[in-house]
């Protein structure tokens, strides 16, 4: 398949009701629907779309529920890829703050160092302040990166979920991989400050990788917590493509120029410059940081 | 002013600048919430009881925003002789300006009666001034079971809950407190701001349980100091001996109220239960609130398994 040159990616800004699989399902495929019917070839939905986020206890249930619903949404995404955020359960019992992709029937598999995957599992459990993810969550192990279709061909994207985009290293392994679209997919709670700094981050998190970064947030009240949606798709230069309204609940549509992306990498060469040694560099201060902790 | 318009221009409240914040982010922020709560608690009325302070006028305010005024119901609960009359007229005066239906109850007859049947509280006054609390707390709540499908609307700021400046199952019981993430300063700013009454957001706090008795004489310093020192210890997390420099406050007083925060922790939580079992509850068994509402709804069948390619 040729190389895409533009992507239609439709932002589906829902807040999902706690526990409630069913309606959720039911809103996810009335948006991915939606979405179609404006021609995105990609729609993305927030972090936990399919669980809520403050569902503490009944994560399991959720997940217990979730198959049926997956199968029934693949099946209608003909000719569209709908990134996910959802509860995943393993056959272990172990549950995950997962994301998968959808298309004509199937979930589409990523490529981590060499394997298949069916999903990308949160690599960064917030577990401070109100978030006690990894009381329910197990992370994962890595971002793998996606092949995905599109009218225009074929181009690449990667997921990161919430707290992995406050960390620099997950949306650059991503971009080290080839992803050129990032789907940073979130349930941000919030507070009066948090719409600022995370705009900031991601404009950051774009630059620095010189790819598109596709922010999906969830939108509404659960436990007297407000998510604040404001999605939005920031090109490498870190402008505001399009965005959501904050609050509400919206699908809102926008183009990504891949084409672009890549001549723009010839003149900012952020990563033709990243080098492995500086990595290297990285795991020994790590490793002296949890050290000096210890002493 | 009214509860719809937009609030005219004019005078604020003068807030610390540590404690600035965008009010009306805050304010939606609040109105969604409450919606929220409200939509999933199966209820649609709220019961508020006003003091005529600038706390419960502007969680009136709020509730009027959120879910109207023909959902609202403030209740003013005085007792003869402890309430001043110019807590009555403000009261009024709020309920009024918001068009909100005002139930006017006197206490002093449940209050004696309580005196006659346990003594000793005459003799007591924390201890009767906390039976009063909990009287207006039962008043509240036999109002919201009378008219069904109603929670009461708790209206306690982030200063008094951290402080512990509340009593237990009397004004802090309650079945959400949406303005209990803003400091009192904060309070009165928004209250300012959104077109409350200037002698309503100017007038000093009293919990009027005791008569004569103010917040700042009970607590020893005026909210604009306490407000900030409780900022810097909560919310920046500093030590008593810098937050003792900043205010320019001997670290006795510093420690003073830092020890209030700790001691009154109990208040702020639900009643701790000994573990037995495996699933206690709230430490084990932790549910959202939503759930509730879910439970109904969400019941479908299974035919896939769980299986990870």
């Amino acid at each position: 398949m040729a190389v895409a040159e533009t992507v239609r990616i439709a932002l589906a800004q829902i807040g999902p009701k706690m526990g409630d699989v069913k309606g959720n399902f039911e809103k996810i495929r009335a948006y991915t629907e939606k979405a179609m019917a404006a021609g995105a070839d990609v729609v993305v939905f927030p972090e936990l779309a399919t669980a809520g986020y403050l569902s503490q206890g009944i994560f399991f249930d959720v997940a217990e529920k979730l198959n049926s619903g997956l199968k029934a949404l693949a099946d209608v995404a003909n000719g569209i890829s709908v990134v996910l955020g959802l509860v995943e359960e393993d056959e272990m019992g172990i549950l995950y703050n997962s994301a998968m992709i959808l298309r004509n029937g199937e979930v589409v598999k990523g490529t981590w160092q060499g394997r298949k995957v069916s999903s990308y599992r949160k690599l960064y459990l917030p577990t401070y302040g109100m978030f006690e993810e990894s009381r329910w969550f197990t992370p994962g192990s890595g971002v793998p990166v996606y092949e995905l279709d599109s009218k225009a061909g074929s181009f690449k994207g990667a997921i990161v979920i919430c707290e992995d985009y406050w960390q620099p290293l997950t949306v650059r392994i991503a971009a080290l991989r080839g992803a050129q679209v990032i789907f940073a997919i979130a349930s941000s709670p919030k507070t009066l400050q948090k719409p600022k700094m995370t705009h900031s981050l991601l404009v950051a998190r774009a630059i620095e990788n010189t790819s598109y970064v596709v922010f999906v947030n969830q939108a509404g009240s659960q436990d007297m917590v407000n998510f604040w949606g404001g999605s939005e798709i920031i090109d490498f230069e870190g402008n505001t493509v399009v965005s959501a309204p904050l609050r509400e609940e919206a699908l809102v549509i926008g183009d990504v120029d891949l084409y672009r992306e890549r001549k723009y990498r010839e003149i900012n060469p952020m990563l033709k410059e990243e080098r492995a040694e500086v990595i290297e560099d990285y795991e020994s201060a790590f490793a002296e940081m949890r050290r000096s902790y210890q002493s | 002013m009214t509860a719809e318009g937009r609030p005219p221009e004019g005078e604020e409240y003068p807030l610390p600048p540590e404690l600035s914040f965008d009010w009306r982010e805050a304010h939606d922020d609040i109105v969604n919430e409450i919606r929220w709560h409200l939509k999933n608690t199966g209820a649609d009325k709220i019961v508020i009881g006003l003091s005529g302070g600038v706390d419960s006028s502007l969680s009136l305010y709020l509730a009027v925003k959120s879910v109207g005024l023909e959902n609202v119901i403030a209740m003013f609960l005085p007792e003869a002789g402890v309430t001043p009359d110019y807590d009555e007229e403000d009261a009024k005066a709020v309920a009024g300006l918001l068009g909100v239906k005002l139930i006017i109850k006197e206490i002093s007859p449940l209050v004696e009666a309580f005196s006659q049947a346990i003594n000793e509280l005459r003799a007591n006054s924390l201890a009767l001034a906390n039976v009063k609390a909990r009287i207006r707390m039962i008043l509240l709540y036999a109002e919201a079971n009378l008219i069904g499908r109603a929670q009461v609307l708790g209206t306690s700021d982030k200063s008094e809950l951290l402080l512990g400046y509340t009593t237990k199952y009397g004004d802090s019981g309650a079945d959400f407190m949406p303005i209990g993430d803003l400091y009192k300063s904060q309070v009165r700013y928004m209250a300012s701001k959104v077109g409350l009454p200037k002698r309503v957001w100017l007038k000093p706090p009293s919990p009027q349980l005791i008569k004569g008795k103010s917040a700042q004489s009970e607590l020893g310093l005026p909210y604009e100091v306490l407000d900030r020192l409780l900022y810097y210890r909560v919310d920046q997390r500093y030590p008593e001996e810098k937050i003792a420099k900043i205010l320019s406050l001997p670290v006795e007083t510093v420690n003073r109220y830092s020890m209030m925060i700790v001691k009154s922790d109990h208040k702020r939580k639900a009643p701790p239960i000994g573990k037995i079992g495996g699933a206690t509850i709230n430490m084990d068994w932790r549910m959202p609130i939503e759930r509730r509402v879910i439970k109904k709804r969400a019941l479908i069948s299974l035919f896939c398994s769980g299986k990870r390619e």
